[in-house]
């Protein structure tokens, strides 16, 4: 037998008892004994399934067994369980770094755009990220784990071809880790996002509009070849790209919803589709992603047309449930709805994810389905794409790079 | 209340555990502030701290003391905070002290369904 002292504030749960008996040869074991006898006990020690509750600490004797092997430590007969209350707290006042900010976003039920009541529509609201996108999330995860394998160290440049939101993410991360960082950027990239890579430091190179975000890869690729100097983190080939969505997008999805059916981003890298969607068919094995894509030739510009004829490096298109192709039009028809409907402000791509989330809401009877909004409208109000008339505001992207 | 001696242990601490929040637990008898057990903050952070005290001095509320929990804001008012309200956890309605490094107050609280009432301080 095992004795398990009880401190006097849960007391309460045990009749009064200063301590009790449980069996068990695991900690797990043990608690699962205490908490089939004592129901209130165990829903104040232990988490679900999971673990130990946040508000209670467990000794071995006089171990706290997080310094043991956790719920995984032996327990042998004769020896000690204490409980005792877990306190935690602090000031939080102050962010240490504006990096710590990255992440963990919103994710918002869109009720107003839900195709009927059975489905549930949320939407991921990246655009609340530093500097207003999703890309903050990569730029961070590439820089650091470029500095954790080494490859990057004072007195590197950066080099990257974006034809923005990257460019701007990775401009804000280098200006704080003290890195110099030269973006090569299609010449139709809108204004404002070459006005904003400058205003955050960063030296702008031009490739031909002609060639889109190609042209800006195939440059970039062509200047850190000469020049060792660079170091080109390269989202479309960085495994740090997904990992990114792995670990924080579809992890945070995951712990939001108790359920999810299907996951709809803009396929750009695919590092959204590639992470979250794996981390997200970890607890939903029947998830369902899907992509949206541009119509070739028809570009929601940055959104990736694989008929356009470059596969990134880390998408794996079998990995894709659905793409779903979409035309300029129908984008800024979706951008409209966000927000004449639920008052979110939101980028072009999301007009295209909003579009194909909710035409796979329609094919539910049931069910929950999660769109990633990459970024919000700011960086495009020059094009206004709120106000003209919808096919001239779609027939406007196409002489410009959105994303 | 705070006798002077105990106060000093405090503040002492809390100046040790610096740029860390510190913690610890204080016992009372009658409402008087016997003895403080220095705690080890086992986050080590400015910002947080999860109190690590030794488990038999959770259990001198069983010797008639009562305890207060306590630890330190190094930059803020010695108020609880958001996080502190949210951790409250099994501490609710129960003494709970906190020293502002930055002003030199000390300052007693309960946390009871989020909200947070002052107790008086001598």
């Amino acid at each position: 037998m095992i004795r398990v002292r009880i401190p006097p504030t849960l007391r309460s749960e045990v009749g009064g008892a200063r301590e009790v008996e449980a069996s068990g040869s695991t900690m797990r074991e043990v608690l699962a004994d205490l908490a089939e006898r004592f129901p209130g006990l165990g829903r104040q020690v232990l988490d679900g399934d999971e673990g130990v509750a946040p508000f209670v600490n467990v000794y071995l004797d006089s171990e706290d067994v997080r310094t043991l092997d956790g719920l995984d430590t032996e327990v042998s007969s004769g020896s000690t369980v204490i409980l005792l209350p877990a306190m935690a707290g602090g000031e939080q006042t102050l962010t240490p770094s504006l990096l710590e900010t990255i992440g963990s976003t919103p994710l918002v039920e869109l009720p107003r755009l839900a195709p009927h009541s059975g489905v549930k529509l949320y939407a991921k609201l990246e655009g609340q990220n530093p500097t207003g996108s999703i890309k903050d999330r990569v730029a961070k995860a590439m820089i650091e784990a470029a500095e954790a394998a080494g490859e990057l160290e004072p007195g590197r440049e950066l080099l990257e071809p974006t034809s923005g939101n990257t460019g701007i993410s990775l401009a804000m991360v280098a200006k704080l880790k003290g890195y110099p960082l030269t973006c090569v950027l299609p010449e139709n990239a809108t204004p404002e996002r070459a006005k904003l890579l400058e205003l955050y430091g960063a030296r702008l190179v031009h490739s031909p509009a002609s060639e889109g975000s190609n042209g800006a890869v195939r440059l970039a690729l062509q200047l850190a070849e000469r020049d060792a100097r660079w170091f080109m983190p390269f989202q479309y080939g960085n495994e740090a790209n997904p990992r990114a969505h792995y670990e924080g997008t579809g992890a945070e999805i995951a712990d939001a919803l108790p359920h999810v059916d299907a996951l709809v981003a803009g396929l750009g890298t695919g590092g959204t589709l590639m992470g979250a969607g794996d981390r997200l068919r970890e607890s939903f094995p029947e998830l369902l992603v899907a992509a949206a894509e541009p119509l070739q030739g028809d570009l929601v510009y940055g959104l990736r047309s694989l008929a356009d004829g470059y596969v990134p490096p880390i998408l794996d298109v079998a990995k894709l449930d659905r793409k779903l192709l979409v035309t300029n039009e129908e984008s800024v028809e979706g951008l409209r709805l966000l927000l004449e409907r639920e008052a979110i402000f939101a980028g072009v791509s999301s007009g295209a994810v909003i579009h194909v989330a909710r035409r796979i809401a329609e094919e539910l009877d049931e069910g929950v389905v999660v769109a990633v909004l990459a970024d919000g409208g700011w960086k495009y109000l020059s094009a206004e794409f709120w106000t003209r008339p919808a096919e001239e505001a779609g027939a406007a992207m196409e002489d410009r790079l959105w994303w | 209340m705070i006798p002077a001696e105990v106060r000093s242990a405090l503040v002492e601490h809390a100046q040790a555990e610096l740029p860390n929040e510190a913690c610890g637990l204080l016992s009372l008898r009658d409402g008087v502030a016997e003895r403080f057990f220095p705690g080890r903050n086992r986050a080590a952070s400015p910002y947080r701290f999860e109190l690590e005290v030794d488990p038999e001095v959770w259990f001198l509320e069983d010797d008639g003391f009562e305890l207060a929990v306590f630890h330190s804001h190094p930059a803020s008012p010695p108020r609880p905070s958001r996080t502190d309200v949210e951790s409250i956890g099994l501490w609710e309605g129960k003494p709970y002290v906190i020293l502002s490094l930055r002003t030199g107050e000390l300052a007693a609280w309960t946390i009871a369904d989020g909200a947070v009432h002052g107790l008086p301080l001598a």
